[in-house]
């Protein structure tokens, strides 16, 4: 009874409640993405008012999350003011990678909306407190999920320059895709490691320090 | 010389010497007949003793001949089902009176290589296109010059190549320029509105037309778009016209295509829509091919050129390897069919010495020759098919030899440059630590005497194919040294690898580090893909701007690395927008664009001289230079300046000058900066930045300067956060950034030529190549530079180079690798080929920089 009660409880932490959430929030935006292929938009699914609305979606999903099992809960304003920050430096960071300045402005702005509020729910039931993560050792607070989530998108960028002139390799729909599939990935990772390892140190076996030991050679 | 720098002038040699052996192995060096062929030597007078008299058999069929020429006229837009795309053209089939063949162009499927194709009847290789890449005139022997040394006038109308293949060899003539795609009228409208005064003079004998229109349509809207059956009944009211014009008995038109179309509607490279084209004949007496006979049916575009000239009665062109279209030469009297079939197949003959051994060839000959003294013996088209089917069986070996890649050469290269890259690894000790062990000398003797056997079988079993095999074509003396070359650098290499083969794997360092490691193994795979090849200055712009990111994660000063990193991002988003490249985006807005523009000039001269100014601050607050030198730089800088208003770049008044006094102050300055040197790699910096900004186009002037700031900018960070290997990885990339931020890309257009000819009245293949080369390779050889400055402020012992050498060598080895897989790929010619010239080149003139700067 003891065990079961503990067992249950770190099952349903509020990590694992956001990685299943990003689990189901990735899968539907791929289903949706499958499903409006074919009607000829030609491959643009990333709109402006799609990844606005997964944005709020997610802050949503963060405030009822903490309000419900935070012992301090966010503030929707804090929640809001975090997402606009993220949403700017994403911004400001695709555009430093290439990302078009002028002309297609529109998607670059949606496409940092996606990300920040892709990173969002891991971070908010990390976190708990959202106040002091804003100066820029913006590293310091990236867990598995947020990294892996830029890592996809920053793979996702390779299939633009190749000449097969698709419609989905168009800006910033591959990008998109890698960091959807990628936060969707690691999610599902954290949640079924435990089962395939032995070792269930939550999302610390993903950091990537693990294997890349800081050593200063001679 | 200690142990350590002779392992280090070892690699570098050995790098350029693997690189020379590829390339040679890579691309065979045609050796090209510039005879041209006259009158007497190119006829023969007897067979086997049998007098012939050339001038009875060999005479003008035709007086009058004009071509027509329509760019991207794919095959089967005109033939097979389409016939009747072309109403009065199809009509003339029906009536006999015209005939097409289909016919399959050579690569590369693009204008100018497919007109020098057309009339010299040669199928150039790749090493001809960059021996021709200064000098566009056309000069091997062509139909043109025999029409004209036989007093025919010509007269061209059209694409304006022509007239820069052939300068002053037409009488009238009008070119049009292909660039504005979207033209489908005008282009031809300013061809076609000359025929009506042509046809009414008498004094020309040959005409040739080229008709852009349609290309244009396909590059814009492709070959399904309904503009094209238009375009084409607008060239079928043109061949009306002629036709009404001039009766057939003496006149010919032919219409061919350059080169196909592909299925989205561009060419260049080698599928089936785009290499067949049709030739069609409008003429009395020719014969379209018989469907059943496949012997005759794969004709090839150079045919053309044999069959004007035989049409015409000019002599066929020496380097010719066309063989006649039999179909056009139907009416022929029999005696001048088999004289001129004859002389075709015996000029194909005569180019090579493989085909001496031809029997089809001799045994045509003796049923000529019992033809000749029997005289009626009824095997005519027996012995003419025999001949031309010898002729195509003749050129078509001898265009195989053409495109022979010496497979044995490459794979050594590739073996040799492996084990030089085995050794650079070992020696720089970064990721693999190894100890040395002292040569055993039995097993040095054992390798070589089995690398020798080794290469005496392989030599045997592929038929002495090899540069390195004694055989006929090569002389003994340069194979049996270039084994022997060979063979010991397979041996020094064995044994300095044996040396160190207790080899231990270290550990992997920190996140920037083991990106810049994996990046350029990525980066060098990256290169099997040809777009990854043209789009190549994305990859570091990116990979650079990863760097800086992960860097700002690592620093331990957080506040100061963000401002300075985020602002060498910043700089490197701004200077990748200078000079748009490769080949997706190539059409993109730009600064350089925008800096040209005539309205802007004042602008142009703003920056160039903020530029100079800050490139003169840069110097004076960063390096070690005495008065005399900074005075020197000042007065080289002003000289620049000067040199580009006397070129009107600038909107300040100017004296009339030529620039060769103003380029002559700034290189005697710069020699002053050279020869009043105290600190030896400062020197070199200030040279270089003031040598290569005198070589760029102004509005590479500024450009330099944010470079300088973005080094700045990163290399505290590098040296702080780096082991010297990575450190030298990462000015390897951040100079390779640079390299393509001032416009360069992989593609053989890209070279700016003119910054060859700085300050030079005549023309010194060495001057020019090495200020080309400078001009070229100025971002990456900087960043060596500062590299090298760098090290010597901050260590003065523990000085290493092995990161520069270490990509260069990787890079080049995994790219001979993806060469020679990669040999019968589409895109060998145009995207492969280059990126290896372009390697290569930067190769050796990075080693000799090295060698020097060190």
């Amino acid at each position: 009874m003891q065990s079961n009660r503990s067992r249950s409880k770190s099952r349903f932490s509020n990590e694992n409640i956001g990685c299943i959430w990003n689990v189901f929030l990735c899968f539907s935006i791929m289903f949706w993405r499958r499903m409006n292929e074919g009607n000829g938009e030609g491959g643009n699914t990333f709109q402006f008012p799609f990844c606005f609305s997964i944005l709020l979606v997610n802050i949503t999903f963060s405030y009822v999350l903490s309000y419900f099992r935070h012992k301090e809960k966010i503030e929707l304003t804090s929640l809001l003011r975090y997402g606009l920050l993220t949403s700017t430096l994403f911004h400001i960071l695709s555009v430093l990678f290439g990302a078009p300045f002028l002309k297609n402005w529109d998607r670059t702005i949606s496409f940092s909306m996606l990300l920040s509020a892709l990173i969002l729910p891991s971070v908010a039931t990390c976190a708990g407190n959202l106040g002091n993560s804003l100066n820029f050792s913006c590293f310091e607070w990236m867990g598995a999920n947020e990294l892996s989530t830029c890592f996809g998108a920053w793979l996702g960028a390779f299939v633009i320059p190749l000449d097969w002139d698709c419609s989905w390799q168009v800006w910033p729909e591959p990008v998109a895709v890698g960091a959807v599939v990628g936060c969707g990935l690691s999610s599902l990772l954290k949640l079924i490691g435990p089962a395939i390892t032995t070792n269930s140190a939550g999302y610390k076996m993903y950091w990537p320090t693990k294997y890349f030991v800081h050593e200063r050679h001679v | 010389m200690n142990s350590k720098s002779f392992c280090f002038f070892y690699i570098i040699f050995g790098h350029v010497a693997t690189i020379l052996i590829f390339v040679v192995g890579f691309l065979p060096i045609r050796n090209k007949n510039q005879t041209i062929s006259n009158w007497n030597d190119s006829f023969p007078k007897d067979v086997n003793g049998l007098l012939l008299n050339p001038e009875q058999l060999y005479t003008a069929k035709l007086t009058r001949i004009v071509l027509i020429v329509i760019d991207a006229l794919r095959a089967d837009f005109i033939l097979g089902e389409n016939l009747n795309s072309m109403p009065f053209l199809s009509d003339l089939h029906r009536n006999g009176k015209a005939c097409s063949y289909l016919a399959q162009a050579h690569t590369p499927t693009v204008t100018l290589p497919r007109i020098k194709a057309l009339l010299t009847g040669s199928v150039p290789g790749f090493a001809d296109v960059i021996f021709n890449l200064g000098s566009p005139q056309l000069d091997e022997d062509n139909v043109l010059s025999q029409f004209a040394a036989h007093n025919h006038k010509m007269v061209f109308y059209g694409d304006d190549t022509w007239l820069k293949l052939f300068p002053r060899k037409f009488v009238r003539s009008e070119g049009t320029t292909s660039f504005f795609v979207n033209d489908f009228i005008e282009v031809d409208d300013n061809v076609t509105r000359h025929l009506d005064f042509e046809l009414k003079q008498t004094d020309w004998s040959v005409m040739i037309l080229h008709y852009l229109g349609l290309d244009h349509i396909g590059h814009v809207s492709g070959p399904r778009s309904p503009l094209i059956p238009k375009k084409l009944r607008e060239m079928d009211d043109v061949i009306k016209k002629i036709h009404q014009r001039f009766s057939t008995k003496h006149t010919a038109i032919i219409i061919c295509g350059d080169h196909g179309m592909s299925d989205s509607g561009s060419h260049g490279g080698s599928s089936k829509s785009e290499v067949e084209i049709p030739l069609t004949f409008v003429m009395e007496g020719c014969q379209p091919d018989s469907k059943s006979d496949s012997d005759f049916s794969n004709h090839l575009q150079i045919d053309l050129a044999p069959t004007m000239a035989v049409l015409m009665g000019v002599p066929i062109p020496s380097n010719n390897l066309g063989s006649l279209l039999l179909g056009v030469t139907h009416d022929f009297e029999l005696k001048h069919k088999l004289y001129a079939a004859y002389v075709n197949a015996r000029n194909i003959h005569l180019q090579s010495k493989t085909n001496a051994e031809n029997l089809e060839f001799q045994r045509a000959v003796k049923l000529y020759q019992d033809w000749l003294t029997n005289n009626a013996s009824g095997k005519e088209d027996y012995i003419v098919n025999l001949f031309v089917k010898s002729a195509a069986e003749m050129s078509s070996i001898s265009i195989k030899s053409l495109v022979e890649f010496d497979l044995y050469l490459m794979i050594v290269g590739i073996i040799i440059s492996f084990q030089l890259l085995v050794i650079t690894v070992l020696e720089c000790q970064i990721v693999i630590g190894c100890s040395t062990a002292r040569p055993v000398y039995s097993f040095i003797i054992g390798i070589s005497l089995f690398l020798i056997l080794g290469h005496v079988l392989t030599c045997v079993s592929i038929d002495n194919e090899s540069h390195i095999c004694i055989s006929g074509h090569v002389p003994a003396m340069h194979c049996i040294g270039l084994s022997f070359c060979i063979i010991c650098l397979f041996v020094i290499n064995f044994q300095l690898i044996w040396n160190r083969s207790h080899i231990c794997i270290k550990q992997l360092g920190s996140i920037p580090e083991v990106f810049l490691l994996f990046g350029s193994l990525l980066h060098a795979f990256s290169l099997g893909a040809s777009s990854f090849v043209e789009e190549e200055h994305q990859t570091y712009y990116y990979f650079v701007n990863t760097l800086a990111l992960l860097m700002i994660s690592k620093s331990k000063n957080q506040k100061e690395s963000v401002i300075s990193l985020f602002g060498f991002m910043g700089l490197v988003r701004i200077a990748r927008c200078w000079n748009q490249t490769g080949d997706k985006w190539i059409n993109e807005a730009d600064v350089k664009e925008w800096l040209n523009k005539p309205a802007n000039q004042p602008y142009l001269t703003i920056s160039s001289v903020i530029g100079a100014m800050g490139i003169l601050h840069w110097i004076h607050s960063n390096l070690k230079l005495g008065t005399l030198q900074m005075m020197s730089t000042f007065v080289c800088l002003c000289a620049n300046l000067a040199y580009r208003s006397a070129f009107g770049f600038f909107s300040i008044y100017y004296p009339q000058s030529t620039g060769l006094v103003e380029a002559g102050v700034a290189y005697l300055s710069l020699i002053a900066i050279g020869v009043s040197s105290r600190e030896r790699s400062s020197t070199f910096i200030a040279m270089w930045i003031v040598l290569t900004s005198l070589l760029k186009r102004p509005h590479n002037l500024i450009l330099t300067w944010i470079h300088l700031l973005q080094y700045s900018l990163i290399s505290p960070h590098l040296t702080k956060q780096l082991h010297p290997f990575y450190t030298n990885l990462a000015h390897y990339w951040i100079g390779m950034t640079w390299y393509f931020q001032e416009g360069n890309g992989n593609n053989l257009a890209r070279i700016d030529l003119a910054s060859g000819y700085v300050g030079l009245s005549t023309y010194n293949v060495f001057a020019v190549g090495f200020l080309l080369s400078c001009a070229t390779f100025s971002g990456p050889v900087l960043a060596l530079l500062l590299d090298i400055h760098r090290q010597k402020l901050h260590s003065k012992n523990n000085f290493q180079m092995y990161g520069f050498i270490y990509s260069r060598m990787f890079i080049m080895t995994l790219f001979f690798i993806i060469v020679t897989s990669l040999r019968y790929h589409l895109f060998v010619w145009t995207v492969f080929s280059p990126k290896l010239l372009y390697e290569g080149a930067m190769s050796i003139f990075m080693s000799l920089i090295i060698i020097l700067a060190r």
